[in-house]
């Protein structure tokens, strides 16, 4: 009986171990902070422009006699877990707290102390939020999983001020952000979300008949309260309308299976600009749209928005490609090995 | 570990020919088209030749692998799963926090998984678990169904008001405006109404109390008379035989009352 149990034995461990070694990978193989850097500084500022627009309705939304009375909205929230400072906040304080809050969000952008804006930059969204929740939608919801994820990873370690002061102190040493598991767990949760988000963005569309009919976006389209361009038009061309419909259903299902293959990345990433950018000139969430967009922006390769970056700024060098991030010193024409050299532990291997 | 990675070369490739061989003391990442990266416990790291010949004067230079673009041989190797140097003490604590972030990691996942999975229509089981998450989720505003334009596109709700000053002018409005500026603002508004449908019935009364009191004192108001509108969607042959979007038979009326406004 052993006998017949021990190669599946064997064979379920190494299965495991083969499993968990791919997680692993998956999760926290160091990945270099420069995209994460690049998705704090898109996201802080679609939530500067968020927040700066609750500012010109502050009192309405937010006053003791706003459209939902803080009375109202507490007890809507009773049995939940929800939580926002403007709980706290009496009605003389309501402008110094917005402007904290707006300062902590610009810090947050500017990748200014960024372990802790960013913190307190997801308790600023959530609260706002939580504050005023008949008035959200799709892009405080996204604002609100971006933020949280940029303080899970380490954002400021890349195109910040963090950075810049990082540099100015450490010299030449710490030009280039190092790899970190740290970023790579964010970038994979963000991932991971965006996947989560397009499926049952997708699923929940075919409990509805018209998504199957086809007329689901001539119905979009012909909400006057979205519309922001006439589409009318396009009560002509009803084989369009049936196109655009299956093909926004089927590629928000398979979205998170065809993402993770490298030759249709670029093809799903197309898709998902023609689709936000659609959502935000035909029906006007232009906030949402770009949003999802950075959401998606998560799926790019590190190499390539590093060699961008290095591109665009000015005065330095192109990096090296290589497959990580390699902060080595320049070293001196010192022949080996006379060279001093940091200690290592004897190891009597590959000496030739 | 590494004699077992040695002798499945086929599970390097699977996971991109990278091998971690930690009883070096060290990290050694490799990639048969990119060279070989070394990543010491100090966190820093060294680039390497595909060769294994690396530049002269790396203090990483007897670490490196004499490995091409495929792991060919991996008994060629084998002498390198030797003792390394002991591991610190700090590592048995690395591992629990990596245990600790694991098991939130997989808690986080069920739970962003299961927030939209348990909205209507939903099991019990998804109901159930999404009962065990929805603290955790609510906290960090995570609980959305993502349902975007689902099942289907909806008709609109607006919210059409008139609003009695004491010296008896009324002011008559509604509920998003189109020309608000900007159009996020816009949203806002359009979403409070949108809402008004799927408020608990047991608030309905008081959302609505809600809404008159702040039109009334944003007007200066003593009464202010509200009604809920449905903009009814057209359809494609409506609009081929010439109907508009804003034809007025398009919107039906629901009155939600009068209210009586003291903040004014």
């Amino acid at each position: 009986m052993r006998r017949l149990l021990n190669p599946v034995v064997r064979d379920l461990t190494a299965r495991g171990r083969s499993l968990a070694d791919d997680w692993d990978a998956f999760w926290f193989r160091p990945a270099d902070p420069t995209l994460l850097g690049l998705l704090r500084i898109l996201t802080g500022l679609m939530l500067l422009y968020t927040h700066a627009v609750w500012g010109l309705v502050l009192g309405q939304f937010f006053g003791p006699v706003s459209w939902l009375s803080p009375a109202l909205v507490r007890a809507t929230q009773q049995d939940q877990y929800n939580y926002s400072f403007w709980w706290l906040v009496a009605d003389g304080w309501m402008w110094p707290v917005y402007g904290f809050s707006m300062a902590v969000l610009l810090l947050f952008t500017l990748g200014l102390f960024t372990r802790v804006t960013s913190i307190l930059s997801l308790l600023v969204v959530i609260s706002f939020a939580h504050r005023v929740p008949q008035a959200t939608f799709g892009l405080d919801q996204i604002n609100a999983m971006l933020t949280l994820y940029l303080a899970i990873g380490p954002s400021g370690q890349a195109l910040s001020l963090d950075r810049f002061i990082a540099r100015r102190r450490g010299g030449s040493a710490l030009s280039r952000p190092a790899p970190s598991a740290g970023a790579n767990l964010a970038l994979r949760l963000i991932n991971v979300h965006m996947c989560v988000i397009y499926f049952f963005a997708g699923i929940s569309k075919l409990q509805g008949e018209a998504w199957w009919t086809g007329e689901a976006m001539w119905r979009a389209f012909s909400n006057l309260e979205y519309q922001s361009i006439d589409m009318t038009w396009l009560a002509w061309h009803p084989w369009l309308l049936n196109l655009l419909t299956h093909v926004s259903v089927l590629w928000e299902v398979f979205f998170c299976v065809l993402i993770w293959q490298p030759r249709l990345r670029p093809l799903m990433l197309a898709g998902a600009v023609v689709l936000h950018v659609g959502i935000g000139a035909c029906l006007g969430m232009w906030t949402f749209g770009l949003i999802m967009l950075v959401g998606c922006a998560s799926f790019l390769p590190n190499q390539a928005v590093r060699d961008l970056v290095a591109a665009l700024s000015p005065g330095r060098s192109r990096p090296r490609t290589a497959l990580m991030a390699l902060p080595t010193p320049p070293q001196p024409a010192v022949p080996w090995p006379s060279r001093p050299e940091v200690p290592e532990p004897a190891l009597p291997l590959n000496r030739a | 570990m590494i004699e077992r990675r040695i002798a499945a070369p086929q599970q390097w490739r699977r996971i991109e020919r990278r091998i971690l061989l930690t009883s070096l003391g060290y990290r050694h990442w490799l990639k048969g088209t990119d060279g070989i990266c070394l990543w010491a416990p100090d966190g820093r790291l060294k680039p390497g030749r595909k060769d294994g010949r690396d530049l002269p004067g790396s203090s990483w230079h007897s670490r490196y692998l004499p490995m091409g673009d495929h792991v060919v041989n991996p008994d060629a190797h084998s002498r390198l799963a030797v003792p390394g140097p002991t591991p610190p003490r700090h590592r048995n604590g690395r591992r629990y926090w990596r245990w600790m972030v694991n098991l939130w990691l997989v808690f986080h996942l069920v739970a962003i998984v299961i927030a939209p999975a348990a909205m209507d229509p939903s099991s019990e089981l998804a109901r159930s678990v999404h009962d065990v998450c929805q603290p955790y989720l609510e906290a960090l505003y995570l609980d959305h169904g993502y349902h975007f334009f689902a099942p289907a596109p909806e008709e609109s709700t607006l919210l059409s008001f008139e609003a009695e000053r004491p010296d008896g002018t009324v002011v008559r409005g509604r509920i998003p405006d189109r020309a608000t500026q900007p159009r996020l603002l816009y949203h806002r508004y359009f979403m409070l109404t949108e809402h008004m449908n799927q408020s608990p019935e047991e608030f309905r009364d008081r959302w609505h109390e809600s809404y008159a009191q702040h039109l009334g004192r944003a007007y200066g108001a003593s009464r202010v008379k509200l009604i809920r509108q449905t903009h009814l969607l057209s359809s494609m042959e409506r609009i081929r035989e010439g109907g508009r979007l804003t034809d007025p038979e398009s919107y039906e009326d629901h009155p939600l009352g009068d209210f009586a406004c003291d903040a004014y």
